[in-house]
C-alpha cells in the first residue's frame, strides 16, 4: 500500500512537471479581431502584419524575434510601439501586439509569398509562425529617365523628359509629375500637367526647369515622382551639375588684360624708376 | 645678391621682428590648433559611438548594420575658415601696410630709392617677401591640421583627402594674398601710414562682413527665423511662384555676394573640405574647375591692385613723405 502511494506521488509530481514544462510560448497571427493570417502588399508600400505573443509561463522571459529568408529586394522588421524590436521580454501571463512590417520593392515579380518567422525564448524553447502574403498588382506606377546626369549653366533652362508606365492592372487617372527641384530653382511647365494611362500603357512627361543666374557652381538633384489618388511611383533622382557662365571668365580676364596693357603703357611713357 | 632678393630677405627679418605681426600670428596658430584639435576629436567621437553600435549589433548576432556615418576628417579645418577670415586678414593687413610704413617712418625709403634699385624691384620684393611668409604661416598650418586629423580622429584619410586639405590651404594663402597687396596699395597710395592702415581695416570690414551680410539679409527667405516662406505657410510651389518673379533682385543680390573675396573663399573652401554637400564624389581639382569663378573671385582682385600699385608708386613724388 505504502509503495503504490509513493508510485502515485512519483507520477502526480512527474505530470505536474511535465504540464509545466509544456507551458512555453503562445503565438497567435489573429488574436484580436482584424488580425489575419493573410495580408495584401502593394508594390513600393509597406505593409504590416500584427502578431499576438504571449508568455504562457509562470515566470519572465525574453524573446529573441527572427525572420525568414525574404525574396530579394524586400525588407522586413519587428515593431513594438513605434520602436524597431528584435528582442521583447514579457512577464508571466503577459500578452503583447507586435507589427511585423515588410517593404515592398517596387519592381517586384513576387506574387504570393509566406514568410516563416521564428520567436526563441531565452531559455531555447522555439516557436514558428508563417505569415502570407498576397500582392495587389491593381495600381502600380513606375517612371524612369535615360538621363543619368545633365551639364547646365547657372540662368540656363533645362528641359528633361520622363517616361511614366502603368505596370498595375486597372486604369490610372489624373497622373501628375510631382517636381523636387533644388532651392530657389524654378519649375516652368510640365507638359502635360495630367496623363491617363491604361494598364501597360506608357507615356512621357516633359518638364522644363529654370536655374537662377545665382545659382552656385555644383551638382545639384532633382527629385521626381509620379502620383495620382490610389498610386504613387517610384522616385528618381537626376544629378544637374552646374557651372558658372564662361562670360564671367572673360569679362574679368578682359579687364586684367586691359589694366596690364595700360600699366605697360605707364611704365613706357614714363620709364622706370 | 639681386636688389630684389634683398628686399624680400630684409621683409622677413623685420616681419619676424615685429611684434604686432608676432602676437596676431601667434593667435592664428593658438587658435588653429585649438579648434583643429577639437574637430579632430569631435570625429573621433563620432566613430567610436559608431564602432560600440556595430559590436552591440554583433553581440546581439547581426549580420546586416546601418550605414556608417558621415566621418569627414576634413570637416575638422572648418573653423579655420573664420579664423583666416578674422585673423589670417589681419595679419596680412598689417604685414602689407607696416612693409611700406616703416621704410617711410624711419627714412630708409629715401635711402634704397637713392640706390640702384627700381620702383617696380622694391614694390616686387616687398610683395613677393610678405608672400613667402604667409606661405610658410599657410604651409605651416596645413601640416598640423594634417597630423592632428590622422592622429587624434583615427579616421584613415585619402591621398585625395590631402590633396583637397592642402589646395583649401592654397585658397586660404589667396584670400590673405589679397589683403597684403591692399594693404601694400594703400600705404603706397596714402601720405598717411595710420590713415591706410584704417582705410585698409574698413575695406576689410566692408567685404568680409558687411557685403556676405547683405546677401544673406537681401535673400527673401532670410526675412524670418525659421525662414520667410515657410513661416507664411507656403508650400514649394507657391515659393516658386514668388521667386520667379523677383529674378532681377535675386541677380542683384549674388552679384553684392559676388563682391566679397571673404564669401568667394567661404564657397571654394567648404567644397573643398566637403563641408558644403554636393562635392564629395569629386576629385580636388574638379572642386576646382567646377568652382573657378570663386578662385578667380580670389586671384583678380590681388593682380588688379598689383598693377594699380605698380602705377600709383611710380608716378609718387611725395612718397618718401609721412
Amino acid at each position: 500500500m505504502k509503495t503504490k502511494k509513493t508510485i502515485f506521488s512519483v507520477l502526480f509530481l512527474l505530470t505536474l512537471v511535465f504540464s509545466f514544462m509544456q507551458k512555453g510560448i503562445q503565438v497567435f497571427a489573429s488574436e484580436v479581431p482584424n488580425i489575419t493570417t493573410n495580408y495584401e502588399i502593394v508594390p513600393g508600400e509597406t505593409t504590416n502584419a500584427r502578431i499576438a505573443l504571449e508568455n504562457t509561463d509562470t515566470v519572465s522571459h525574453a524573446y529573441t524575434l527572427n525572420t525568414g529568408q525574404l525574396p530579394e529586394g524586400f525588407n522586413g522588421y519587428f515593431s513594438l510601439d513605434g520602436n524597431v524590436v528584435n528582442n521583447i521580454t514579457l512577464d508571466a501571463s503577459q500578452k503583447n501586439i507586435i507589427d511585423f512590417f515588410i517593404d515592398v520593392p517596387l519592381n517586384t515579380s513576387v506574387s504570393d509569398m509566406s514568410i516563416p518567422l521564428e520567436i526563441i525564448r531565452d531559455d531555447g524553447v522555439k516557436e514558428s509562425l508563417s505569415v502570407s502574403f498576397t500582392l495587389n498588382q491593381d495600381y502600380a506606377l513606375s517612371i524612369s529617365s535615360n538621363i543619368q546626369s545633365l551639364k547646365a549653366i547657372n540662368g540656363d533652362s533645362i528641359v528633361l523628359e520622363i517616361g511614366v508606365t502603368n505596370t498595375g492592372n486597372k486604369d490610372l487617372t489624373d497622373l501628375s509629375l510631382q517636381v523636387d527641384p533644388p532651392y530657389k530653382w524654378i519649375v516652368e511647365n510640365v507638359n502635360p500637367t495630367s496623363l491617363t494611362l491604361k494598364p501597360g500603357e506608357n507615356s512621357l512627361y516633359e518638364l522644363k526647369v529654370t536655374i537662377p543666374s545665382s545659382g552656385q557652381a555644383g551638382q545639384y538633384p532633382i527629385n521626381i515622382s509620379c502620383t495620382n489618388s490610389d498610386v504613387t511611383s517610384n522616385s528618381i533622382s537626376i544629378p544637374v551639375n552646374v557651372s558658372t557662365s564662361a562670360n564671367y571668365f572673360w569679362w574679368i580676364t578682359g579687364i586684367i588684360g586691359v589694366l596690364l596693357i595700360f600699366t605697360i603703357l605707364y611704365f613706357k611713357k614714363h620709364g622706370r624708376r | 645678391m639681386s636688389p630684389m632678393l634683398v628686399v624680400i630677405k630684409k621683409e622677413i627679418t623685420d616681419a619676424l621682428k615685429n611684434k604686432l605681426f608676432l602676437i596676431i600670428l601667434g593667435m592664428l596658430l593658438l587658435l588653429t590648433i585649438v579648434s583643429v584639435v577639437l574637430g579632430s576629436y569631435q570625429v573621433k567621437v563620432s566613430l567610436d559611438s559608431y564602432n560600440q553600435s556595430i559590436s552591440f549589433l554583433k553581440s546581439l548576432g547581426k549580420t546586416t548594420f546601418p550605414a556608417a556615418p558621415n566621418l569627414n576628417p576634413l570637416s575638422s579645418s572648418k573653423s579655420f575658415v573664420n579664423y583666416i577670415g578674422l585673423l589670417g586678414a589681419l595679419l596680412a593687413m598689417v604685414l602689407g601696410n607696416a612693409s611700406v610704413v616703416k621704410e617711410k617712418r624711419s627714412g630708409t625709403l629715401k635711402l634704397i630709392l637713392s640706390r640702384q634699385i627700381f620702383r617696380d624691384t622694391f614694390l616686387n620684393g616687398k610683395v613677393i617677401g610678405n608672400m613667402i611668409l604667409l606661405f610658410a604661416i599657410t604651409f605651416i598650418t596645413s601640416i598640423i591640421s594634417l597630423v592632428s586629423v590622422v592622429v587624434i580622429s583615427s579616421v584613415p584619410i585619402s591621398s585625395g583627402d590631402i590633396v583637397r586639405m592642402f589646395l583649401f590651404f592654397l585658397m586660404s594663402f589667396l584670400y590673405m594674398t589679397f589683403f597684403l597687396v591692399l594693404g601694400i596699395f594703400l600705404a603706397v597710395l596714402m601720405p598717411n601710414g595710420n590713415k591706410a592702415l584704417l582705410i585698409t581695416v574698413i575695406i576689410w570690414l566692408v567685404i568680409s562682413f558687411i557685403l556676405p551680410q547683405i546677401g544673406d539679409t537681401m535673400d527673401m527667405d532670410n526675412q524670418l527665423p525659421g525662414g520667410f516662406f515657410s513661416s507664411m505657410g507656403m508650400n514649394k510651389a507657391d515659393t516658386q511662384k514668388v521667386l520667379d518673379h523677383f529674378k532681377f533682385y535675386e541677380t542683384t543680390r549674388d552679384g553684392i555676394e559676388q563682391m566679397s573675396p571673404t564669401k568667394h573663399y567661404e564657397r571654394v573652401g567648404f567644397a573643398l573640405l566637403n563641408i558644403k554637400p554636393g562635392f564629395e564624389q569629386n576629385t580636388a581639382l574638379e572642386v576646382l574647375s567646377i568652382k573657378w569663378i570663386d578662385v578667380l573671385g580670389l586671384l583678380a582682385p590681388s593682380i588688379i591692385l598689383w598693377l594699380l600699385a605698380y602705377m600709383v608708386f611710380l608716378k609718387r613724388e611725395n612718397i618718401y613723405q609721412e
